[in-house]
């Protein structure tokens, strides 16, 4: 599929701020099952961003604006290729046994442990012994724990906050994207299988879909012999294409799509529009 | 009248004085003929200005969690410790073979990982060191040096043999104290110098400078240093201020910084001025805001960015603490066997680790007999000393232990050396430790500048400046 993004960020400052410096996770990976094939990052007032790729591969931007200022505007224009995924629908054939002897298992210590925003803990403990264990078919079980997450959790807007980790989210059982993956990387991890975050879009065409307002939040876990398999517990879905994916991380830590620091103002008002449309009738030459 | 007279040497710790005969060893020969010529009065009178001059200069340290009054002077001992110069230079060769492994471990665990893939460590024992710094991971940094400055703290056992107890690669400190100690030793007591061939300690700062510049950012003929302090409140500012006037240097806080364009400037009166190279004497964690501790007002914003970049070079690099990790530690002389294919020259304190389910169990059934310490605390700071320890203290570490067992290590109590110190009017036999600093520019540089620490209470085996002990002036003889 292909898509057009345009995500803006919009801080406005009670006070004045200035030698503000911001890190943004915005630009679309280009991999295996997408290619990013155009982003603009534009920033108002005006700076010139500068970029690196970080450890997980993601291409990070990176601006700082000194002058005195009241209002920060971050916009991203994307033009996205995603591709059918080439896997089975159901990664039926990832066991505990492969995964125990694949050779990159142990660099995956991050994935394994707990991180900032994943903790383990007795919430999490009593959440997971309401599944049947996994097992051997390791695949399987991840199907049934986004599932459960899907029918055990409320979407609700007003249950957490970006710094919820995943206790509080546990005990409302409700939350957002975030949350939710939060909570199936912990539970993944919990149970030996190498989990990371997904920051990116859904495509919600018929508007039934959970989380296409704004940025996306999902989870991939290492299953062998498919390699990463990404889950999406909000929608109880298995990533495809109409999903495109920003940055990974260990947690929403590594690859907050904006932070940053600055000098003065006060607590920000923040607003985010993220428009994504399906480019149909143009195939590309 | 001081007098180093004979006596029956003691066999539990090695004398640094006293040979296996009693007798004083040769190159305490001269020191001894000179003490006797001086009345007790007199040499007590010269230590009284000596410490009135260290106080106006401000050689102080700061004791954290203390409430009262935390400036103290570092007590200063002005019975000189000698080390020959055959001690030195085998100290030297040890030192230097140790630091070239341990900047090579450091470069390797942030690029190829070769020493965890095929090697004798553990990727769970690294990825889980607190001074694992993952921001670094593949950041290339000048000519691949790591630890320009470090603190390697030797001890020796009862036969002698100098051992390393640990590692220090982070911000080590002291080297203040050996520049001071020697230059009010010498003015206050120049007499005692008589008869020796004492390798100076003051170009230290200007080895320290050269290894600066040779850090800086390829193509930069004249780069700016800067000493990058946390501030008047750290304990080591004394020395922050010190090394800064002696290189010449600029002496800044962060917000004297700003990063434009991933480069560093320092805000001036006339203006911003580009900075090349920052002595940094702040931890990696509240160096940068945007990429370690967000609340930090130490640091400097963006600066990782720059540093990323190639722009500005700091010393030391960012993430060089998982050299000194306590629980690394105990590999590194396979480290030197790994990187430089050579037997260690010096040997380490044999050491428990905790995270492995026999010897914590070892550690726990024995904690009266061992030494427990933070995997990364310094300064003595979470440390257990078993055998003085109260059974209620014993207790709350096995806790601790049992808990995070990755945050401790245990030794065996390793009697350390004894050396003449000046106490209550006589000469005393007090236990001493030993801090040679190494500087990595071209090569591993270790200036005959040692910092030599010295337990004031009679027995005790613990040196910090924090837990009530002294320092002395090191003598390295000429060879």
């Amino acid at each position: 599929m292909e898509y057009t993004i345009a995500h803006e960020t919009s801080y406005v400052y009670p006070k004045s701020v200035h030698e503000s410096y911001t890190v943004v996770h915005l630009q679309p990976r280009s991999d295996q099952s997408q290619f990013c094939s155009k982003y603009e990052l534009r920033v108002q007032p005006e700076s010139s961003p500068l970029s690196y790729v970080d450890r997980f591969g993601n291409d990070v931007q990176h601006f700082a604006i000194l002058p005195a200022h009241d209002a920060l505007s971050i916009t991203t224009r994307s033009h996205v290729v995603t591709l059918p995924s080439s896997e089975p629908t159901r990664p039926a054939a990832a066991t505990r046994a492969l995964l125990e002897t694949d050779r990159k298992v142990p660099r995956f210590y991050d994935f394994l442990h707990d991180s900032a925003y994943v903790r383990a803990g007795p919430e999490l403990d009593d959440f997971v012994a309401e599944l049947e264990p996994p097992g051997e078919r390791i695949g399987a079980w991840c199907l049934d724990l986004a599932a459960a997450i899907h029918r055990g959790f409320a979407y609700d807007r007003t249950a957490t906050n970006v710094r919820t980790a995943v206790a509080g989210a546990l005990a409302a059982r409700a939350g957002v994207c975030q949350d939710f993956a939060h909570i199936m990387i912990a539970a993944l991890r919990g149970a030996g299988i190498p989990a990371r975050y997904v920051s990116g879009y859904i495509f919600g065409g018929d508007s039934t879909v959970l989380g296409a307002e704004a940025s996306h939040a999902w989870c991939e876990a290492y299953l062998p012999p498919y390699g990463w398999v990404g889950f999406d517990p909000t929608n109880d879905r298995l990533i495809d294409d109409s999903f495109v994916r920003v940055a990974v991380g260990r947690d929403y830590g590594d690859v907050s799509p904006v932070r940053g620091i600055y000098r003065g103002g006060g607590a920000s008002e923040m607003s985010v529009n993220v428009a994504m449309d399906l480019l149909t009738g143009t195939q590309q030459q | 009248m001081l007098e180093l007279q004979p006596r029956p040497s003691v066999s539990s710790h090695y004398d640094e004085l006293y040979d296996a005969a009693g007798l004083p060893r040769a190159h305490y020969a001269a020191l001894s003929a000179t003490l006797s010529e001086f009345a007790l009065g007199e040499i007590l009178g010269r230590v009284g200005s000596i410490n009135t001059t260290l106080l106006q200069r401000g050689v102080t340290f700061t004791v954290y969690a203390e409430s009262s009054g935390t400036e103290r002077i570092f007590p200063f001992d002005v019975i000189p410790r000698i080390l020959t110069g055959a001690e030195w230079a085998h100290i030297e060769r040890g030192v230097q073979q140790r630091v070239r492994a341990l900047n090579a471990f450091v470069y390797d665990v942030y690029h190829a990982e070769r020493i965890l893939r095929d090697g004798p460590i553990s990727r769970e024992l690294v990825y889980s060191s607190k001074n694992y710094c993952r921001e670094m991971i593949d950041v290339d940094v000048q000519r691949d040096v790591y630890i320009h400055v470090s603190g390697i703290d030797l001890i020796r056992d009862a036969s002698g043999e100098f051992l390393v107890l640990e590692d220090n690669c982070r911000t080590p400190s002291g080297i203040s104290y050996v520049l001071e100690n020697r230059d009010v030793l010498k003015r206050g007591f120049a007499d005692l110098f008589r008869g020796y061939a004492v390798s100076p300690v003051d170009d230290y700062p200007s080895r320290l400078l050269d290894v600066l510049h040779f850090a800086a950012p390829r193509g930069i003929m004249q780069p700016n240093v800067v000493v990058l302090t946390p501030g008047i409140y750290n304990s080591a500012y004394f020395e922050h201020a010190l090394l800064a006037r002696r290189m010449g240097a600029e002496l800044v806080e962060g917000r004297d910084l700003l990063v434009v364009d991933n480069v560093v400037y320092l805000r001036t009166t006339r203006g911003l001025a580009r900075v090349d190279v920052i002595y940094r004497r702040i931890d990696d964690d509240f160096l940068d805001p945007l990429y370690f501790a967000p609340n930090s007002g130490l640091g400097v914003t963006g600066l990782m960015n720059a540093y990323r970049a190639g722009n500005v070079s700091l010393a030391n690099a960012i993430g060089s603490g998982v050299a000194d990790d306590k629980a690394i530690y105990r590999h590194v002389p396979d480290m030197i066997r790994f990187y430089l294919g050579e037997e260690p020259v010096l040997s380490n304190v044999p050491t428990f680790d905790c995270t492995n389910d026999l010897e914590r169990r070892h550690v726990l059934a024995n904690l009266d007999k061992l030494v427990v310490k933070n995997a990364n605390a310094s300064g003595g700071y979470g440390m257990l000393m078993g055998p003085f320890a109260g059974a209620a203290e014993r207790a709350e570490f096995a806790d601790l232990i049992e808990a995070n067992p990755r945050d401790f290590i245990a030794q065996p109590m390793i009697e350390l050396s004894s050396s003449p110190t000046l106490i209550n009017g006589t000469l005393a036999s007090r236990r001493v430790d030993l801090r040679p600093f190494a500087l990595y520019g071209r090569d591993v540089d270790v200036p005959p500048a040692a910092l030599t620490r010295v337990a004031l209470k009679e027995g005790s085996l613990v040196v910090n400046s924090s837990q009530g002990g002294g320092c002395k002036d090191t003598w390295v003889l000429g060879v």
